[in-house]
């Protein structure tokens, strides 16, 4: 496995952000394909998607934020975790909240790591540094056919 | 035995036969008209035989009225004389004739001067007294008749026996001693007083009489008289209503109450005679029948009062549901008119609905009554004359009357106190409410507000990163600027979440060890160079759940060291057991706190300084008060007068010390 087929899904609503992370890839010299969604319900049209006209393909992992329009990131997590095919998503939560009822309800849904976005300035770029390193060394799981 | 009987009979038997009793005993039996021996000794011992039915009488009447000590004793002596007289009946000779009549005046004497003794001092002895007197003249009398060969020889009349002289003598003055007595004793009654009292002082002169006679030889003649006078004057009395009604008739009851009364009132001083006092209590008891029937009567009216005043609804119910009685407040509770309950069913005054079950309960109650409270933790409701219902509770308990057996029924309208409960427990969900919503809010500021927050960093830092070479530079001071803006407001967010979360640590308080806290936090905070963190020990331990507490002694050091404006400084922490609670002091020797902005800085979002020259979110102190305070402390803040900031703060030092913030 290629560590650049390794597909990066980003599901926040917040242009900044988004923009921040694709900045900090484009910074680390990642060129790893991001697909982007804007809420949890647009996410999981999008990775249901099979065929021909799929929009994302294994392997993948997911930087989920939680507070979104429409459907929230632990909504998603709770509907991804019931689906067949995608609920062995290694999935990274990204988000402004540091309330102990959002990360012990995202661990509680089985994701990789529960991340803040605490501090301003250049903390997307550790953290993508982070994640750099772990698709690399981390084996992730590959699509069944 | 009745009074009006007593005093058919004492007239019949006590007063004739006093005469007859006492009277002839008194003729000599050495009397020569009284021939032969057999008809004097037999009307001698007729005569004491009368003579002891009086004295018996004197005591039964008394016995149904009050027994004096006058009553007794002059019963007493009767007796006593009475027996000897007739023992001196059974024999002819000289000897004993002299010696029975010395004795019987000793003896007798004796006995009447025992009104002396002081009632209750020996009181066996006075209810016994005629019996003890019967014995004793009995046995002396025995004596007498069977011995009187051994006694010693009297010379005649004329010559008595000194002894016999001596006794006559003694029992004299005895006789008007007790003459006196009788008078002390019934002073509040004039008729026994003057009767007793006469024969004890014409007894004392017939002894008198008596050894006159025999020492001048004059015969027996005056003595004889003057007892014989002594008799007569005392039957008269008697029969004729001079002496007291009571010893005739037996005590109107008036007399008879106030004198009880009277034993009453100085019973207090242990001396009265028990048994006397039984007595006036029984014939009070008779007595106060009708006293009694108006004592009841007042006490009925006034529980009548009582219960028509009460603010609490009372029925009485019959067994077939129908309503005997309800006090005004019952017919005000159920919205009736004054008299309108009685005679309805019971179950008009219960919501329709319960009627059925109520019938039931009611017949259950009856087979199995028990005083209780009704509906067994139900809530009951009431029905009132318009239709309305209110909330009520009810006491039940059995009773037995005149008219069968009955039900009481307290009932209390709770209709308010419901109210008022219902009213609690919605300020106490709206409460929970606005809580949660608080809560809420503490959530919008940590993450709503600082999204966007992020973004414009963002922003900034890429317009910066892009755009630097041909930025001018004051540009790029005003970037640095609102990065350093960012920054603070992001703290500023940080500290109102702690703010607001400090009260909902609901981590179980344990005894938590202040110097282990404090390694901690200083460890955590890394005091710069040059500064110097003293923890004196001993310092006491804490009843607190450890973050809180580790918070406050992080926010007081650290504003220490913040708030320093020298490069070097040193910081003293400290504490001491206060008994009811611990209390800390974190001293600096900084710049100080002016007094006057003392309480401003407990406020939230104040600061004494710029927050460009020193950043800080004010709510530092704010927090600690809060934490403090919640944890039943108090704190509070000491200047140095140049320099040098002392802040002081209380915190509970045991379970139990739960304090109100």
């Amino acid at each position: 496995m290629n560590a650049n087929d390794v597909q990066i899904v980003l599901i926040d609503d917040d242009t900044v952000d988004v923009e921040g992370i694709g900045r900090a890839l484009k910074k680390r010299r990642i060129s790893n394909p991001i697909t982007v969604f804007r809420d949890g319900i647009e996410a999981l049209e999008g990775l249901r998607r099979t065929g021909p006209g799929a929009l994302v393909r294994k392997p993948f992992m997911i930087l989920l934020d939680l507070n979104m329009p429409r459907m929230g990131g632990l909504e998603f997590l709770a509907e991804l975790r019931r689906d067949e095919r995608l609920r062995d998503t290694v999935v990274f939560v990204l988000t402004t909240s540091s309330s102990d009822r959002d990360k012990l309800g995202s661990y509680a849904l089985n994701i990789a790591g529960y991340m803040v976005k605490s501090r301003v300035g250049d903390d997307f770029m550790d953290m993508l540094q982070l994640l750099g390193w772990y698709w690399r060394i981390v084996e992730l799981p590959q699509e069944a056919s | 035995m009745t009074a009006p009987q007593l005093h058919a009979k004492t007239r019949a038997l006590g007063a004739r036969n006093t005469l007859v009793a006492v009277a002839i005993p008194s003729f000599d039996a050495t009397s020569t008209w009284l021939e032969p021996a057999s008809l004097r000794a037999a009307a001698e011992i007729g005569c004491a035989v009368l003579a002891i039915v009086v004295a018996l009488t004197i005591l039964r009447v008394r016995r149904a009225i009050e027994r004096r000590n006058a009553d007794t004793a002059f019963a007493s002596g009767l007796l006593a004389m009475a027996i000897l007289d007739g023992a001196h009946g059974l024999t002819n000779v000289r000897e004993a004739c002299g010696w029975s009549h010395a004795l019987a005046i000793l003896v007798g004497g004796t006995f009447f001067a025992s009104v002396w003794i002081p009632s209750g001092r020996i009181l066996a002895l006075r209810a016994r007294l005629p019996a003890v007197a019967a014995f004793v003249a009995t046995a002396l009398g025995i004596v007498i008749v069977a011995e009187h060969d051994a006694l010693p020889e009297m010379s005649g009349l004329g010559a008595l026996h000194p002894l016999a002289a001596g006794l006559g003598l003694g029992g004299g003055a005895l006789l008007v001693l007790a003459a006196i007595g009788m008078r002390r004793d019934l002073a509040d009654r004039s008729g026994a007083r003057a009767v007793y009292a006469l024969y004890c002082a014409l007894v004392a002169v017939a002894a008198v009489a008596f050894l006159a006679s025999s020492a001048r030889d004059a015969g027996p003649w005056i003595w004889h008289a003057v007892r014989c006078a002594a008799v007569v004057g005392a039957f008269l009395a008697l029969h004729f209503g001079l002496a007291d009604e009571t010893v005739r008739t037996g005590a109107p009851v008036r007399e008879a109450r106030v004198e009880a009364s009277a034993i009453e009132a100085t019973a207090g001083n242990g001396a009265m005679d028990e048994r006397r006092a039984l007595v006036a209590e029984r014939a009070r008891a008779e007595a106060d029948a009708s006293h009694w029937q108006a004592a009841s009567q007042r006490s009925a009216a006034m529980l009548a009062r009582v219960v028509e005043a009460t603010p609490v609804g009372m029925l009485r119910v019959e067994a077939s549901g129908r309503i005997a009685f309800a006090n005004a407040c019952a017919h005000r509770m159920f919205g009736y008119g004054p008299t309108e309950l009685v005679g309805r069913q019971v179950e008009d005054l219960v919501p329709e609905a319960s009627r059925n079950l109520h019938v039931m309960m009611r017949e259950r109650f009856q087979a199995a009554p028990t005083s209780r409270a009704m509906g067994m933790g139900r809530a009951l409701s009431g029905l009132r004359k318009d239709g309305t219902r209110f909330r009520l509770e009810i006491g039940l308990d059995a009773m037995e009357t005149d008219e069968g057996p009955q039900v009481l029924a307290c009932v209390i309208d709770v209709s308010e106190v419901v109210q008022q409960t219902r009213k609690l427990e919605h300020a106490v969900m709206e409460l929970a409410r606005s809580n949660a919503d608080l809560d809420d809010f503490a959530y919008v500021a940590s993450h709503d507000l600082r999204a966007p927050l992020r973004a414009i960093s963002n922003l900034a830092q890429w317009i910066v990163e892009d755009a630097r070479p041909v930025l001018p530079q004051t540009s790029k001071d005003h970037l640095d600027t609102l990065s350093g803006r960012i920054r603070r407001m992001e703290s500023l967010l940080e500290d109102l979440l702690t703010y607001s979360r400090a009260d909902r640590d609901d981590a179980a308080a344990t005894l938590v060890d202040v110097g282990e806290i404090l390694h901690e936090v200083v460890d955590l905070l890394g005091p710069p160079e040059g500064f110097e963190i003293e923890v004196r020990h001993p310092l006491p331990n804490a009843w607190a759940s450890r973050a809180p507490l580790e918070q406050v002694f992080r926010n007081l050091i650290g504003n220490a060291i913040k708030h320093h404006d020298r490069p070097n400084g040193r910081i003293v922490v400290s504490g001491r057991d206060l008994g009811d609670c611990v209390e800390y002091t974190v001293a600096d020797d900084g710049p100080g706190i002016p007094r006057e902005f003392h309480e401003r800085a407990f406020r939230m979002f104040q600061t004494l300084k710029p927050r460009d020259e020193v950043e800080g979110s004010g709510m530092g102190l704010a927090f600690v008060k809060r934490v403090v305070g919640r944890n039943g402390g108090q704190v509070r803040i000491a200047s140095g007068d140049e320099r040098g900031t002392s802040v002081i703060f209380t915190w509970r030092k045991s379970e139990e010390a739960v304090g109100v913030a």
